[in-house]
């Protein structure tokens, strides 16, 4: 029964922007680069100041929470970048427990049975030994969910969680993601790919340029005509069948041709 | 087609197997496994600290003035045991007492002190290439003690006036990130503030040395600027240090579980409910008071505080829960190694500084080979 309000305002980038998103749901942002999605992003995580507007978890403001407080509720899966240290993967994952401790304090026992579960929980157990900036692309932004997850927030903010994969890792972080919310998180994450929204059948706010940003399921959303107004391409919408799978995506025409498998 | 699925079966196989081999790496083996690696690290912290009381033992025998061990002994139990020492071991118990034992212990906690700092510095600046004095730290004090030198004052005073210009470079360093930050203050205009500031202070040691008499304030200005206990092992100055490394490495090791976390990058750290601008300050101010403290005391002490959480990164992982404490005894061995060798080398008596940038830049070079993939 969680729930966010995102009653956001900001007057250099992004006005006027509100979405709603409850647990087991799924909130894509999507939009053309340099369009705001990363301030917007970052003023949910509370790492940028509200210049106007609201945040509101469970009824109470987000901004009188204090970061430890909202740590608990929202939990961060940054794009993967290789720190300047090589941490073992497993204290990667216990990181994740910060905010459930003290300023002084350090994790116990309870606290690593709790990463340890959630590297279970996303079959990645048997990193676990391994060292972090070793680690593919793919590896380390499981680990970073993992991580996340550890915090036991009710919220997931990933940030181009697909972003650096190769096509494979795309698709098993993807499936990831999906099977999160269907175990009650609340996701919200920034994308480049329209599919992903499809794919992961989510609610989505699509931002433009001017500022304008449409939110609702997949289907209203992203059409044709929405899309060619946000990127100023053409796109095709196709829907197919196979085998069993219903199965609906786009793609952008990228040459007049019209035959070819492009 | 019949290879086609061979091969798929195959492939499924190995699917299985990777099934059974996560069930077994499940929840008890990972914390098993975590478990024997911080057995290994607390066997580690164990062995580095009887190291360090064999190297004070050995330390105790040498010197210009030579103690054998045995008279050692001797001296301790007649201590202990409250009999008084005998008539032919005053000598020695007065070496001991009054230069030896001071200058040992002195050794030991600023060793302890620009490890723990630049351990503590390197996981805030997320960057392993930087070292206590980044932010002008030493620079500052060394200008303080020629200035103070110059104008004459007891060695305590050089001492004051040393750690005063030191905590002075800082605040100014935080000063100017600030108002050029525009309150964000972000880790690289702290940097380029430390630069600057630190280039300041050096142009004000060459005045003070251009202008000092060259019989008699130059090598004193000069001696001091590379660093040594000769003149430092005293009581008075064993309590000082003592005094400044528990208030400035007890909060460092009350937090420094932390640290780590502080070392993903600022965003990373606050989402993960840490209240960055506070910590950052306890950091800045704690490694500070630990460099400061140091400088003030022995001069300034190079690459210790660069390459001492090098190696024990090297040793034990970059953990600050182990890391730390490790960093501070490895520092504490290291330097009062040195300083042996400083007092036993030749006759006089090596400046520490030097023997530490002559060990450091070479030893430094060798780890950028071994441990390239720790910072690549």
């Amino acid at each position: 029964m969680k729930d966010v309000r995102c009653g956001y305002k900001d007057k250099t980038v992004v006005e006027g922007f509100s979405a709603n998103i409850s647990s087991g749901g799924i909130l894509c942002l999507l939009g053309p680069n340099g369009v705001g999605k990363t301030t917007l992003f970052k003023c949910i995580l509370g790492l940028l100041p509200l210049m106007g507007g609201r945040i509101m978890v469970d009824g109470r403001n987000a901004r009188e929470l204090s970061p430890s407080d909202y740590a608990k509720i929202i939990g961060y899966v940054p794009q993967a970048r290789t720190p300047p240290f090589s941490f073992n993967v497993f204290d990667v994952v216990v990181m994740g427990r910060t905010t459930h401790l003290g300023i002084f304090g350090k994790p116990e026992k309870k606290d690593f049975q709790i990463a340890a579960k959630c590297m279970e929980r996303l079959e990645i157990s048997n990193l676990a030994n391994r060292v972090y900036t070793e680690l593919s692309g793919g590896e380390q932004q499981m680990v970073l969910i993992a991580r996340a997850l550890a915090q036991e927030p009710a919220f997931l903010v990933m940030d181009e969680p697909t972003s650096n994969l190769d096509f494979g890792n795309q698709a098993r972080v993807l499936k990831n993601i999906c099977l999160l919310a269907e175990q009650g998180l609340g996701i919200i994450m920034t994308t480049h790919q329209p599919d992903h929204v499809f794919q992961c059948e989510a609610d989505v706010s699509l931002i433009m340029h001017d500022g304008v940003h449409l939110s609702g399921t997949a289907e209203q959303v992203i059409t044709e005509q929405n899309l060619r107004k946000a990127y100023g391409i053409d796109v095709a919408i196709l829907n197919a069948q196979y085998r069993e799978y219903d199965l609906c995506f786009c793609r952008p025409l990228i040459q007049g041709s019209k035959t070819g498998c492009r | 087609m019949e290879t086609c699925d061979a091969g798929r079966l195959t492939v499924l196989g190995g699917n299985e197997n990777r099934l059974d081999r996560d069930d077994v790496t499940s929840e008890n083996a990972i914390i098993q496994a975590h478990e024997n690696s911080r057995q290994r690290e607390r066997w580690i912290l164990i062995v580095l600290f009887i190291v360090l009381i064999a190297t004070i033992l050995a330390s105790l025998t040498i010197g210009r003035y030579g103690v054998p061990f045995n008279q050692i002994i001797d001296i301790f139990t007649q201590r202990i045991t409250g009999q008084g020492v005998s008539e032919a071991n005053k000598e020695a118990n007065l070496v001991l007492s009054v230069i030896r034992i001071p200058r040992i212990l002195l050794t030991i906690m600023v060793g302890a002190a620009l490890s723990a700092s630049g351990a503590a510095f390197q996981g805030l600046f997320k960057n392993p290439m930087v070292s206590p004095d980044i932010l002008g730290v030493s620079s500052a004090a060394g200008a303080g003690a020629a200035l103070a030198i110059l104008i004459g004052t007891s060695s305590a005073g050089v001492n004051i006036v040393a750690f005063g210009f030191g905590i002075g470079a800082v605040l100014l360093v935080m000063l100017l990130a600030k108002a050029i930050g525009r309150g964000s203050s972000t880790v690289l205009i702290m940097v380029l503030s430390g630069v600057v500031v630190s280039s300041f202070f050096r142009a004000m040691t060459s005045l003070a040395k251009y202008i000092a008499d060259a019989d008699n304030k130059l090598p004193e200005i000069t001696f001091w600027l590379m660093g040594s206990f000769a003149k430092s092992g005293s009581n008075r100055n064993v309590i000082i240090m003592l005094i400044a490394l528990i208030l400035g490495a007890a909060p460092l090791l009350a937090m420094r579980w932390r640290m780590n976390v502080l070392s993903f990058g600022e965003e990373e750290a606050k989402a993960m409910g840490i209240n960055i601008n506070r910590m950052r300050a306890v950091i800045v101010v704690c490694s500070t008071l630990l460099t400061a403290s140091s400088v003030c005391l022995c001069g300034s002490i190079e690459w210790v505080g660069l390459i001492m959480p090098h190696i024990t990164r090297l040793l034990v992982g970059p953990n600050y829960r182990v890391l730390l404490p490790t960093a501070m005894l490895g520092g504490g061995i290291f330097m009062l190694v040195v300083d042996n060798f400083s007092r036993a080398i030749i006759p006089g008596e090596l400046p520490v500084g030097i023997i530490t940038s002559l060990i450091g830049a070479p030893l430094f070079i060798f780890m950028l080979f071994k441990g390239r993939r720790d910072w690549s």
